[in-house]
């Protein structure tokens, strides 16, 4: 017995409106970014000299952080200026006012995927240091990308050292135990 | 409401990439707590004979050269310190006073403030007080000048005496 009511053809579409939305659903992705590394424990060193104070400022190892990700085609399509922005604020947990942090790359590497017409991607800019804000995000660099793009494009990013520094430190500074979060985010430029 | 529950995974499918990603600083900074006087060593305080019958001795050119030196780091929100002075020993007839100027040179923060002239006993004295997070400097011409002088009290109680030793003590408490 053969059904065809109008209300089974309904479903039917339904459904394969459907797939195709969960099949570009699994195409597409977002624009990633990943922090290799560690966490640093700042070092230091104790006063032993009655009269003295701390250097003020400490830096971590240049290769702490390694940030790496990814810029899918989807997103690169959306980048009016043409350059994804990788940003950094800090959210802290017990902070003072007069600590300051700052970060800087070194290094990383922009490489291009899939079918693509002169096109060109470079890391730029967070060369020297930037401050870290608290709460509102700063500009650390840009990831700068031109050209046509064609089929299965996307971006990748892998290999920027990031070192981080602090500043204002001081026994005038409560002694306690300061913690806080360096978060980086990427995005549109 | 398949066509909703479609969109909304590929929204969630979108929104799926890592847009942000953390690393943590911690840093620690101990209590500290150090005083010194600078320049080390000794010195002498001298009275003179009198050359005319019926003066007195003559005091001692008061001792200038030394420096209290400290840094301290106290906790949140913890007490301040002081710095108290005492002597191993008193002479009989003599007083020996001590006073701390305003801090000066170097230092930065709650920097302490002098007592004033005390006359020293065997029991510890307050000579600066109110240090917070602070620290002078290093060595002479940082930190809170000192000046130490002799003074004659109860002149029945003098004696004569040569080399008499004096030990000053200074402790930096809370």
């Amino acid at each position: 017995m053969k059904i065809n009511s109008r209300f089974f053809r309904k479903i039917r579409l339904k459904k394969y409106v459907s797939c195709i939305f969960l099949a570009i659903g699994c195409c597409l992705g977002a624009q990633t970014i990943n922090v290799g590394g560690s966490n640093w424990t700042v070092s230091v060193p104790t006063i032993t000299e009655a009269g003295t104070n701390y250097a003020g400022t400490y830096e971590s190892a240049t290769n702490l952080i390694t940030l790496s990700g990814n810029l899918p085609g989807s997103f690169l399509n959306l980048l009016t200026t043409g350059a994804a922005r990788v940003s950094v604020h800090h959210t802290p947990t017990t902070w003072n006012s007069n600590l300051h942090l700052y970060a800087k790359r070194s290094g990383g590497s922009a490489t291009i995927s899939g079918l693509c017409v002169l096109c060109t991607a470079t890391i730029n800019g967070g060369t020297t240091y930037v401050e870290i804000p608290q709460a509102v995000d700063t500009a650390f660099f840009t990831i700068n990308f031109t050209g046509v793009l064609g089929l299965g494009n996307s971006v990748s990013y892998t290999g920027i050292n990031t070192q981080l520094q602090i500043s204002g430190v001081s026994v005038v500074v409560p002694a306690t135990t300061y913690n806080t979060q360096v978060v980086f985010t990427i995005g549109a430029n | 409401m398949i066509l909703i529950r479609s969109l909304l995974l590929l929204v969630s499918f979108v929104l799926s990439g890592l847009f942000y990603s953390q690393t943590t600083v911690t840093m620690t900074l101990p209590i500290v707590t150090l005083m010194d006087i600078e320049p080390t060593g000794s010195f002498a305080l001298n009275f003179t004979a009198p050359t005319e019958a019926g003066n007195a001795l003559g005091n001692p050119t008061p001792n200038t050269s030394k420096w209290v030196n400290y840094t301290s780091a106290i906790a949140p929100g913890g007490l301040t310190r002081k710095i108290t002075a005492s002597v191993n020993k008193v002479i009989a007839g003599v007083n020996i006073r001590l006073q701390a100027a305003a801090a000066s040179g170097a230092g930065g923060g709650t920097l302490g403030t002098s007592a004033g002239i005390v006359t020293l006993s065997t029991t510890a004295t307050t000579i600066i007080s109110g240090i917070g997070g602070a620290y002078t400097g290093n060595g002479a011409n940082n930190g809170h000048a000192l000046t130490i002088s002799l003074t004659t009290n109860t002149y029945a109680n003098l004696i004569a005496q040569a080399n008499t030793a004096i030990v000053v003590t200074y402790t930096i408490t809370e």
